[in-house]
């Protein structure tokens, strides 16, 4: 009799869709906080050389952007060289590596990735090439 | 019921506020509110009257924060080349141990120029890569020096790169050419 009772209440109450749906929403945003990584339009700008075998990797910062005229944007800022230089000369922020990551297109001349290179040596950081990760065997 | 008193619904005590009525059945309030001593409190048969907590503003601010990051994030298919830190272009700043030949015991020297690599007289396309660094890691291979040519582009440096190490070489160095 105390079965059938509950089972009437149970019968009665009508499920509740919204906290299903906040949930699923919430995953969502997680979802897209962790596997996402806020890009600006000009950071987008250059056509990045293709790897296939490499992890894949979030696009940190700070991102120093080659444009095929070598002028230099540093966080989508176009700015002098030796201002950039002089900007990356600071330590990094507490928890982040002493790192500079390039975004070259991908025609750009190897003398002239090499120069950059060459360029940022006084900045004393280790110089990351930011590549696509391409599904193309 | 009391005599003399009244029958009065009203929400459950801690709704209510009344002073000395825990639990069901008569209960005396002499303070205000209109109640008088005798009044007889029935618990209000509609149940708790509390605001259940509303859903549909916390939906909207995750729509919203769902449409933020949907828009303004891009799923990264990025991947990083470490370039190591950038070396003097006299050279004359590394140790002797780390000069070519200084310490490793098998070297080679390849040129880099448009989708095709150099070693010595022999041409290869840069396809041919992973099948000649695992023959030449079978035989001892420890460092190889990447000279660029100016027809190199970013992206034969970076497919030469990946190669390299794919194939677990220990050692690369990337020269470029003098006067640069």
């Amino acid at each position: 009799m105390l079965g059938s009772r509950f089972a009437a209440q149970r019968s009665r109450r009508r499920p509740d869709f919204g906290l299903a749906q906040v949930n699923i929403v919430l995953l969502l945003v997680l979802f897209f906080l962790v596997v996402g990584t806020i890009v600006e339009t000009d950071e987008l700008q250059v056509e990045l050389s293709q790897t296939t075998d490499l992890p894949l990797e979030r696009l940190p910062r700070p991102l120093l952007l080659i444009t095929p005229g070598g002028d230099w944007s540093l966080d989508g800022t176009l700015l002098p060289h030796a201002e950039i230089v002089t900007a990356l000369t600071a330590p990094p922020p507490d928890g982040q590596p002493n790192a500079v990551y390039l975004l070259a297109p991908q025609d750009l001349p190897a003398d002239m990735l090499i120069q950059t290179m060459q360029e940022l040596l006084p900045a004393g950081r280790t110089v990351k090439l930011v590549t696509l990760k391409s599904t193309a065997p | 019921m009391a005599a003399g008193g009244k029958t009065v619904i009203a929400p459950l005590p801690h709704a209510a506020g009344l002073a000395g009525g825990a639990g069901h059945g008569a209960s005396g309030s002499a303070g205000g509110g209109g109640r008088e001593a005798g009044d007889v409190y029935l618990p209000d048969p509609r149940g708790d009257r509390r605001a259940p907590f509303a859903l549909t503003p916390l939906a909207d601010v995750m729509f919203q924060l769902l449409i933020f990051f949907m828009l303004s994030t891009s799923l990264a298919p990025y991947s990083l080349i470490t370039l190591g830190t950038p070396a003097a272009p006299t050279g004359q700043t590394a140790a002797k141990d780390n000069a070519p030949g200084g310490g490793a015991q098998s070297i080679v020297i390849w040129h880099v120029s448009r989708g095709e690599i150099r070693a010595g007289k022999a041409t290869l396309p840069l396809d041919a890569l992973p099948q000649v660094i695992d023959a030449l890691r079978e035989k001892g291979l420890e460092e190889i020096l990447l000279f660029t040519t100016p027809t190199a582009t970013t992206q034969d440096v970076a497919t030469v790169i990946e190669a390299i190490r794919s194939g677990e070489v220990a050692r690369l160095r990337l020269i470029g050419r003098p006067g640069l």
